[in-house]
């Protein structure tokens, strides 16, 4: 079996034009980020900021502690109020320093007693609902109240180059298109080259040769995925000249303020790979089974455009998209606000149920895939005469 | 199957001499394109599609398709260039109609201080009514006037809807693109795929002849399918909105407000038909010589789609319309587009983020893709002959390899649009039966059940809660329990409905930069007041969202509608908002909000389940029935709030 898929594979992805492909998609996506780097970083816009940033970042940065931030206030506020009345060098340090210290630290001092606030109240509520006999609500605001209780950012990091990475997704759109360019060919290859007859007659093919092609898929689109995911990663890295604040807790970012989550940055880079790879799973296995179903390359490739353009709109439309997989491709906005899906009275995160509807629509569709393999080989033997 | 119906056709197309057989090519071509490969159903397809697109569009000024009457009438008097009487006539208008407005006001507010009788009033207002008949298109001439003021050689006035529809959308034609592929992808594949090119080459009329035939034939169904879908567009905007004064400016669109090309609407309509058609007759090129080249669909079609999707979504619009591929025709209205600036909010200074394309520029690409297009051509047709081949295929590949390294050239030496994304969603599928219910707008703020009374207060800081008293113990808390009411703002209204309440939220969007905060999203809400559950009926975006590096901007911001709402109720299928000016409804479906009722100075409405009872600008109750949308005036009484 293992020798079939690498043949599988080998036949279906291990081309020079697919290669080609991925290697000139990978030079458009670092073309894209560092015109992302370009318009949005700080110090590309402002490039004297840098290193007076880098200087001043042993001083105010890293832990965050009393006497940082009695030492950057008592240097900010005379700087605030001498650059008001006359704009010049003193403006300029103090907008620096307002924006790359003053704010992120304002919003990591306060962020532990609001998050303590919100675990408070959670609790009140839980309470209410409580005494109310609703204990749908009554629970949800306990797991509400369990992932704020302790939360706190304890370091100032550089995290630019986290903020914008993470708001980038022009290389899903980039695998999307690879993975309907690999898939389209897997079943219509035989029956383009009139082999699938032939194929059906042998011990190895039917079922079993449409699991290794759907395992050959699999690892195909798995690895294309993570082969951009990790490429965005590190372009962002290295662009931003940063990878710290992957220690931080994902809310030390702003637009992660209600995260149900409170792992670390680096652990959510991670995840989101995942659920990223898990939603272009989705999608692959719906271009295979149209390419399962047509007979000519033309159609499933026409319909995967079909197939993944409206459900583009749709999401864009802010239609229900908890069964839609483009909410896990851009799945940043799962992880915007603290959301829950009544499941028969238990809460569950919107990420996680969207992750469980995902996976199922991957059960079904190869389960389709090999069940038409299946029927279509007794069907085309039946009618072989009419070739 | 396939074998045997190509060899049929081969061996007809060899046999018919003279100039028939011209002729014949054609029609063999059409056959199989429109019948063997079910062409035809494609095109139907396309055809509806692209109606049903036209008839989903929405006026780009819809107030002015709202009141296209009064417009007109203004229009009338004043279109066209502004000179100094119309700017006197307009602001002398504008004068007159915030007299009479207040004449209005002061009229009702002696009335109802008892200082004059009904009579009195009626001979008062009589006069000031008149002259705000037309108040509606009055403030959108106004509007246009303002627009116009700026640059009054190149900005006339004029009704703007049929021509904004034909030239200010970006947009990508999707099903023309589709059916392109389906309808061309085939033309060298198919006879590929079943290896009957060869033998086509062997034949007298085949080879070179028939290729020369193909490439003809995909260009008049290009044109074909452009001619029908342009003319289907043509023929709908002129009937909808109508297409008036074409022979005024084109800068009298806002749109293109800073554009310094010297062009009339009606040339630039033409130029731009001209220049999708040229994208379109491109995209064919590409996709005949991909096909020839390669006689495989796959790559073929991820190049032209990586060719026209990438640059449309991906990259800039200075990218977009520089690169030699059918993507920036296709959209072409940037091709006619002034400079435009925005401020940087860091820096403050202000960027420019489109610089115009001279006309010498826009020749100089067509040309380019001209000479890019040929060459394509030439190709394909050395492919099809039979002659031997004094450049081998290596060489041809060489040389396509080239046109990738200048498109990528071209592509790296620019810049890009950055993703930015916000916001969840949730289902808004809750559809509340209505039941006999009434909703006055003055108990925006209040509603009472048998168990408990809802009330909205604002405390000693000005902030506003919603507050719930138990009648049975006095107890009185909070109505919104959510662990993050700091992410949120609560409007002023409510609205219940048997055990139902129902409020507003705002929340506030955090994504873009630490310097600036706008609103997100706005949500309906509802509360049981049986167990206080909570949960989600309408969600309407209020900013907009840029989805995979895409700009697919859908929707203009509407938040400032929602900040001055006065209250609001909802049925099965909508929300109706009410406001000082209208009232208007969103549909749970689509979120779209259209104006229901217009009526100024709304002083009071009330809702019984089928009828919205309101009072009009005259003081007098109006029934609108919801079912059959029409307005009734119920009483002659004059009034400020219902009795």
């Amino acid at each position: 079996m293992i020798r079939q898929i690498y043949f599988e594979f080998r036949k279906h992805f291990l081309k020079f034009p697919v290669c080609a492909a991925v290697i000139l998609f990978l030079l458009l996506d670092a073309f894209q980020i560092s015109g992302v780097y370009q318009e949005k970083s700080i110090f590309a816009l402002i490039p004297k900021w840098q290193t007076r940033y880098e200087n001043l970042y042993p001083l105010y940065g890293g832990p965050i502690t009393e006497k940082k931030i009695r030492d950057l206030m008592a240097y900010y506020r005379p700087l605030k109020a001498e650059g008001n009345l006359h704009p010049g060098s003193e403006y300029e340090e103090a907008l620096m320093l307002q924006t790359c210290f003053v704010i992120p630290l304002q919003y990591a001092y306060e962020y532990r007693q609001n998050a303590a606030q919100i675990a408070k109240r959670a609790l009140e509520n839980a309470d209410f609902y409580q005494q109310m006999g609703n204990i749908y609500a009554s629970r949800k605001n306990q797991q509400i109240a369990g992932m704020f209780s302790d939360r706190r950012i304890s370091e100032l990091c550089y995290t630019e180059m986290y903020q914008h990475y993470l708001q980038y997704d022009f290389s899903v759109f980039l695998v999307l298109l690879l993975v309907i360019y690999g898939l389209v060919n897997v079943f219509v290859l035989e029956k383009e080259t009139e082999m699938e007859l032939l194929l059906q007659t042998t011990i190895q093919g039917k079922r079993k040769s449409a699991a290794a092609k759907l395992l050959a898929s699999v690892i195909f689109v798995t690895a294309i995925s993570l082969l951009f995911w990790l490429a965005d990663f590190l372009l962002f890295g290295c662009l931003f000249g940063s990878f710290d604040g992957g220690n931080c807790p994902i809310y030390a970012i702003e637009y992660f303020e209600a995260s149900p989550l409170s792992m670390s940055l680096l652990f959510y880079t991670l995840l989101a790979m995942g659920l990223k790879t898990a939603g272009t799973l989705v999608f692959g296995m719906a271009v295979l089974l149209l390419s399962r179903l047509c007979k000519s390359t033309l159609f499933p490739f026409v319909g995967s455009i079909l197939l993944i353009g409206s459900c583009l709109l749709a999401y864009d439309a802010d239609l229900p998209s908890v069964c839609n997989p483009v909410s896990l491709l851009i799945c940043r906005e799962l992880f915007h606000w603290v959301d829950f899906i009544d499941l028969a009275g238990i809460p569950v995160l919107t990420w996680q149920f969207c992750l469980g509807t995902a996976l199922l629509m991957l059960v079904i569709f190869s389960a389709a895939i090999l069940m038409i393999s299946g029927h279509s080989a007794r069907k085309s033997s039946r009618g072989a005469g009419d070739v | 199957m396939n074998i045997l119906k190509y060899a049929h056709m081969a061996s007809r197309n060899s046999c018919p001499c003279g100039a028939e057989k011209k002729l014949l090519c054609f029609k063999y071509e059409a056959k199989k394109m429109f019948w063997y490969r079910r062409g035809i159903l494609y095109v139907f397809l396309f055809l509806v599609s692209e109606l049903f697109i036209l008839s989903a569009g929405v006026p780009a000024n819809p107030q002015m398709y709202a009141h296209k009457d009064d417009c007109i009438w203004y229009l009338n008097q004043i279109g066209g260039q502004l000179t100094e009487e119309h700017q006197k006539f307009l602001e002398e208008e504008a004068a007159a109609m915030s007299k009479a407005d207040s004449a209005v006001q002061t009229a009702y507010k002696q009335y109802f201080d008892g200082l004059i009788s009904q009579d009195t009033l009626e001979e008062n207002v009589e006069d000031p009514f008149t002259a705000l008949e037309r108040r509606a298109g009055f403030h959108v001439i106004y509007e246009q006037y303002l627009y116009a003021r700026q640059d009054p050689a190149h900005r006339y006035l004029l009704n703007t809807n049929g021509w904004e529809a034909l030239l200010s959308r970006d947009r990508l034609d999707l099903p023309l693109i589709l059916v392109l592929f389906l309808l061309l992808a085939p033309i060298y594949c198919d006879e590929g795929k079943s290896q009957m090119d060869t033998l086509s080459l062997t034949m007298k009329k085949g080879g070179a002849f028939l290729s020369r035939y193909k490439i003809l034939y995909s260009v008049l169904v290009v044109l074909a399918l452009n001619a029908s879908s342009m003319a289907a567009e043509l023929l709908f905007v002129s009937g909808k909105y109508g297409l008036p004064n074409g022979n005024f400016p084109l800068q009298s669109l806002s749109c293109y407000g800073t554009s310094t090309k010297e062009l009339s609407l009606w040339e630039a309509y033409f130029l731009t038909i001209a220049l999708k058609t040229a994208g379109s007759l491109c995209l064919d090129v590409f996709i005949l010589f991909g096909t020839a080249l390669t006689k495989k669909y796959a790559p073929v079609l991820l190049g032209c789609m990586a060719a026209v999707f990438l640059p449309v979504f991906g990259f800039s619009p200075a990218i977009l319309y520089t690169l030699p591929s059918p993507a920036g025709f296709l959209v072409a209205s940037g091709f006619l587009r002034g400079d435009q600036t925005a401020v940087d909010s860091l820096t403050g200074k202000s960027v420019t983020i489109f610089e115009e394309i001279s006309l010498r520029g826009l020749i100089l690409r067509l040309v380019l893709t001209a000479a890019l297009c040929l060459f394509m051509i030439a190709v394909v047709q050395r492919k099809n002959t039979n002659k031997w081949k004094r450049y081998s295929f290596r060489a041809i590949s060489k040389l396509s390899a080239l046109y990738a390294a200048v498109f990528l050239t071209a592509g790296l030496a620019g810049c890009s649009r950055p993703a930015l994304g916000e916001g969840p969603d949730t289902i808004h599928d809750n559809r509340k039966s209505a039941k006999q219910i009434s909703y006055r707008l003055s108990d925006a703020g209040h509603y009472e059940t048998d168990d408990y009374q809802i009330e909205a207060k604002e405390d000693e800081n000005l902030e506003l809660h919603l507050i719930v008293e138990d009648k049975h113990t006095g107890s009185q808390f909070p109505l919104v329990r959510d662990a993050f009411e700091d992410s949120y703002e609560v409007m002023p209204c409510i609205y219940g409905n048997g055990d139902h309440v129902y409020y507003i939220k705002m929340t506030v969007d955090k994504s873009e930069t630490i310097l600036y905060s706008m609103y997100e999203h706005l949500l309906v809400q509802e509360v049981s007041l049986k167990d206080f559950s909570e949960r989600t009926v309408l969600k309407l975006r209020m900013n907009e969202k840029n989805l995979l590096g895409t700009v697919f901007r859908t929707r203009s911001a509407d938040w400032s509608y929602y900040l001055a709402l006065l209250g609001f109720f909802l049925d099965e299928d909508y929300v109706y908002f009410i406001s000082s000016g209208d009232i208007s409804r969103v549909s749970y479906l689509t979120g779209k909000r259209e104006v229901l009722i217009e009526a100024p100075l709304l002083s009071d409405v009330a809702y019984d389940g089928q009828n919205i009872y309101y009072l009009n600008e005259r003081f007098r109750l109006v029934k609108f029935s919801l079912s059959e949308q029409e307005s009734q005036v119920m009483s002659d009484k004059i009034m400020r709030q219902f009795t």
